[in-house]
């Protein structure tokens, strides 16, 4: 089980940088959560935190726990043991994820060199039935080949298998499907549905995305969770005004945002605490809103808006 | 592959050749009469007032009396014979005088080029590893200065104070003479011991700027979040993934280093009076004796072209995606 | 880590310590070239009394034939500095040039000037330059030319992939396709944005280009009539005041370039650093 409480993660420098605000998610073994939000909301810094990933000015804050363990507190030894063992990355597919210079059945078995011992000929073995396990034919040759001729589905998929190679029990994964096409995105969603025992949590942009691999969906907005539930009642019955907008704008609901500029935005989510950050936007809202919400639970459903301050 | 490196070897074979034309027509076009440069300025004169005749011969045997492209033609055919005349100074064949000198050169050259990129390399790695740290911070300034401080200027320097004030070191020349075996080889360092001091300072300096930067940029990159993220130590990650691409652009430009075996000493070389080809390119340029300072510049610009040369090869080699003709550096 | 969730506005040009520290010596040794006639007590020219030591008259001493060095070292930040600068506008220009025609054409044009880029830097460039030197007539000009010729090499290739990268940005792609003028694409587009990598490699050029007359000029391959720094460091080690001990004859040339030297690579240097 993963247990985030009121994590904040903020980037010291010249202008403080405030990435998550108080973000809790508990997930329990098994679970699959996809978080979803626009650019610069956070997630993939979220992801990185968990496994202490971040640059050196990130200061990170509230309580991570995996299994009643304390990561923020965790030696580096003990994180050695737990990135890629217990607690897995699955890295955004840019291109540049991979060491160009090295093979890619290394890098795929490379957990397992880490974390059980392997030999790095070992490591190749054990990397074509993974490489096969996700679909991508000619394993042999692809493990012995390097990333630069892989297309961009096809280094996704590899990466998810490498991120499930030394089975972990936590997969972590982030933006698995940037850049791809709809066929290549529905190869991604089979690739992580095909892991079935593992808990998943994946940050991605992608709404339909987030429908078919979580059954969970959490939604951040300026660095805030504010919104948190099933993902068939986050999506059906949206909450939130911003997810309810979100939702509104897809093409299959007919693109019927409201205006106030669905611009994505291009604030810099400073320290300050100045009410709903949705603020700006939102065509609902009231004067309490000049206080920041916390987050109201509904069932299990849970949001951030004022709206739903009296159904306890 | 093997095609581009064929093609690789041609363009180099053609730009030694181009070299050797050049060389050519700079003598040939030179102001004034090139009997005068092929025979060297006194002895031009003498024979002038004593005997015009020979001149006449002279000019005869070296063909200035063929046409231009005759002349080129028989130049061709002396360097292919390796006939690269007699130098004016001591009329010896000025081969034997290069390659002579040319090992005196490699003496100060092969050590800086092997320590030079050793100790570039590593203090590179420590600095770029941790940039902004102390170490950074002391070795970077320290380096980019004497990487930019011109040559000869600190070589006086080290010449005034180790040599004429404290006296550790000898002041000029390469050996005292007079000695043999282990005595001899030993003298020969000690007087090396300064200028071979410094042109390793300056190597290592510009070494330890290009792996600095490489090595910090490499750091930043995703597939160093990714081989952490996968549970390697930081000692891990520095060796498998960072130092390893870190390496290219410094491979590169080591190659390129073996250019200046015979040409990267020749300020140095005349500072110290050490006679390797540096000093005699310059000698012979200044006392217009022709023949050699070319061969030394047609070996020096062998040289250059095949470290180039080189690199590209090693280049390739090593980055799988340039190999299959995928970049283009 | 690449997330970023600020977006400042940038500065025209940012400087940071480094940078300010090479821009103060640069501006000096300028001030110092352009009012030399002011500053210097004594014609650099007018010979008088030799080997004087250091002292309230001469504060450099003077030389060996009684010239004085304080003189000297003021007119000669005007030659070192000009050939340093000079040579570096006209390597920045071939270089631009070579790289816009060659990175944006592609092309056979890019071929033949990719070849030409390859084959300058095959050449060992001391070597040339020296040679280059002996063979022309003595003069700025012709040691402004020499170290030129194959100065332009490094410069040409790091444009030209910047070139290159510019013309794949969708911008670009889109003005081609509108029709619009070449040359007003690379004026307007492309130009502005080298500006940074351009200025940069500049000033490293001049520091460089300095260097290099400073090691010509001190093999007596320079300009025999003009005083530069590096000239005053040849009659100082070939005169023999190294053996002798006439510090005030080779310390302030070797100073002075030293500091110039130093003092356009820091603004280079950092600059560079900023654009990678």
């Amino acid at each position: 089980m993963l247990e985030l409480n009121h994590v904040s993660v903020e980037f010291m420098s010249d202008n403080n940088v405030l990435a998550v605000d108080d973000v809790s998610l508990r997930l329990l073994d098994g679970s699959r959560t996809a978080i979803i939000g626009e650019t610069g909301s956070g997630k993939s810094v979220l992801l990185l935190a968990i496994l202490r990933l971040l640059p050196p000015n990130a200061v990170v804050s509230g309580s991570i726990a995996a299994d009643g363990e304390d990561l923020l507190a965790a030696d580096s030894k003990r994180m050695q043991q737990i990135r890629g063992g217990i607690i897995s990355y699955i890295p955004q597919g840019g291109g540049a994820s991979l060491n160009p210079l090295l093979k890619v059945g290394f890098q795929v078995g490379e957990p397992l060199i880490e974390h059980r011992k392997y030999t790095k000929r070992q490591a190749f073995e054990a990397s074509i039935p993974l490489l096969r396990r996700f679909n991508l034919s000619h394993e042999e040759e692809l493990a012995y080949s390097y990333p630069h001729t892989f297309s961009g589905g096809m280094r996704q998929r590899a990466m998810v298998a490498m991120g499930i190679a030394a089975g972990p029990k936590i997969v972590l994964a982030d933006e698995p499907t940037k850049g791809l096409d709809e066929k290549r995105v529905r190869m991604v969603a089979d690739a992580l549905d095909l892991i079935e025992d593992e808990t998943l949590l994946c940050v991605t942009h992608d709404i339909n995305f987030a429908k078919s691999v979580g059954r969970d969906i959490c939604v951040m907005y300026a660095a805030q969770q504010v919104e948190f539930g099933d993902s068939k009642e986050v999506i059906g019955h949206p909450l939130h005004p911003y997810t309810r907008n979100m939702m509104a704008a897809m093409p299959e609901n007919g693109m019927r945002y409201q205006e106030s500029g669905f611009a994505p935005s291009h604030d810099s989510y400073t320290d300050e605490a100045g009410g709903c950050r949705y603020l700006n936007r939102c065509r609902e809202h009231m004067e309490r809103c000049a206080v920041t919400p916390p987050l109201f639970d509904i069932n299990g459903h849970k949001v951030r808006c004022w709206k739903y301050a009296s159904s306890n | 592959m093997f095609q581009r490196i064929s093609k690789k070897i041609i363009t180099a074979a053609i730009t030694v050749f181009i070299v050797i034309t050049v060389s050519f027509l700079m003598v040939r076009f030179m102001p004034g009469d090139p009997l005068v440069h092929l025979v060297g300025q006194e002895r031009y004169y003498e024979l002038l007032k004593d005997s015009p005749a020979e001149l006449d011969r002279i000019a005869e045997r070296y063909g200035l009396n063929d046409t231009l492209w005759q002349q080129y033609l028989s130049y061709l055919k002396s360097i292919v014979t390796l006939n690269f005349g007699i130098a004016y100074s001591n009329n010896q064949p000025v081969l034997d005088n290069v390659l002579n000198r040319m090992g005196w050169t490699l003496i100060l050259s092969v050590p800086t080029f092997i320590l030079g990129g050793l100790f570039g390399m590593v203090i590179g790695v420590i600095a770029g590893w941790n940039p902004g740290g102390r170490f950074d911070k002391i070795m970077t300034p320290a380096m980019l200065f004497l990487n930019t401080v011109p040559s000869n200027c600190i070589g006086i320097i080290f010449l005034v104070l180790f040599a004429f004030k404290l006296g550790w070191f000898p002041v000029n020349g390469m050996t005292s003479g007079g000695l043999e075996g282990l005595a001899k080889a030993v003298d020969i360092l000690w007087h090396a011991a300064l200028p071979l001091a410094l042109m390793i300072l300056f190597r290592t300096s510009g070494n330890f700027l290009l792996m600095k930067s490489s090595v910090s940029q490499i750091r930043n990159e995703e597939y160093v979040t990714t081989a952490y993220s996968k549970g390697l130590s930081e000692r891990k990650v520095l060796f498998r993934h960072v130092v390893r691409n870190a390496m290219l652009p410094f491979v590169t430009s080591l190659c390129m280093q073996l250019g200046d075996l015979t040409s990267g000493s020749m300020l140095l070389e005349v500072i110290f009076g050490w006679n390797g080809m540096g000093n005699l390119f310059y000698t012979a340029v200044n006392s217009r004796d022709f023949p050699t300072a070319q061969l030394c510049f047609i070996i020096s610009a062998v040289f250059v072209v095949t470290g180039n040369l080189l690199s590209d090869i090693v280049i390739a080699a090593i980055d799988p995606r340039i190999k299959e003709g995928l970049i283009e550096y | 880590m690449n997330t970023k969730f600020t977006g400042e506005r940038r500065p025209v040009i940012r400087m940071n310590a480094a940078m300010k520290w090479g821009a103060t010596i640069v501006g000096l040794f300028l001030i110092i070239a352009v009012f030399a006639p002011l500053l210097a007590p004594y014609d650099p020219y007018k010979m008088g009394t030799p080997y004087i030591k250091p002292c309230a008259e001469h504060w450099l001493g003077t030389n060996d034939v009684g010239q004085d060095l304080l003189s000297e070292m003021i007119y000669g930040t005007r030659v070192s500095l000009f050939i340093g600068v000079f040579t570096s506008i006209i390597v920045t220009v071939i270089s631009a040039v070579v790289a816009l025609v060659s990175g944006y054409y592609r092309g056979p044009a890019d071929k033949v000037l990719t070849a030409l880029t390859n084959v300058a830097m095959a050449l060992p460039g001391i070597a040339l330059t020296v040679l280059l030197v002996a063979y022309l007539n003595p003069g700025k000009l012709s040691v402004i030319i020499s170290i030129s010729v194959t100065a332009w090499t490094g410069t040409a290739r790091i444009l030209r992939s910047r070139v290159i990268q510019l013309c794949e940005m969708p911008f670009i792609k889109i003005e081609k396709s509108i029709g619009m003028n070449d040359f007003v694409i690379m004026v307007k587009h492309i130009i502005p944005n080298l500006r940074d990598i351009i200025l940069s490699r500049a000033a490293l050029s001049v520091s460089s280009a300095m260097m290099t007359e400073a090691g010509l000029s001190f093999l007596g391959l320079g300009d025999y009539g003009e005083k530069s720094w590096g000239s005053i460091l040849h009659y100082a080690f070939y005169q023999n005041g190294v053996i002798r001990g006439y510090y005030w004859w080779y310390l302030p040339p070797i100073l002075c370039t030293s500091l110039a030297v130093l003092g356009f690579m820091l603004l280079g240097y950092y600059g560079a650093q900023k654009w990678s």
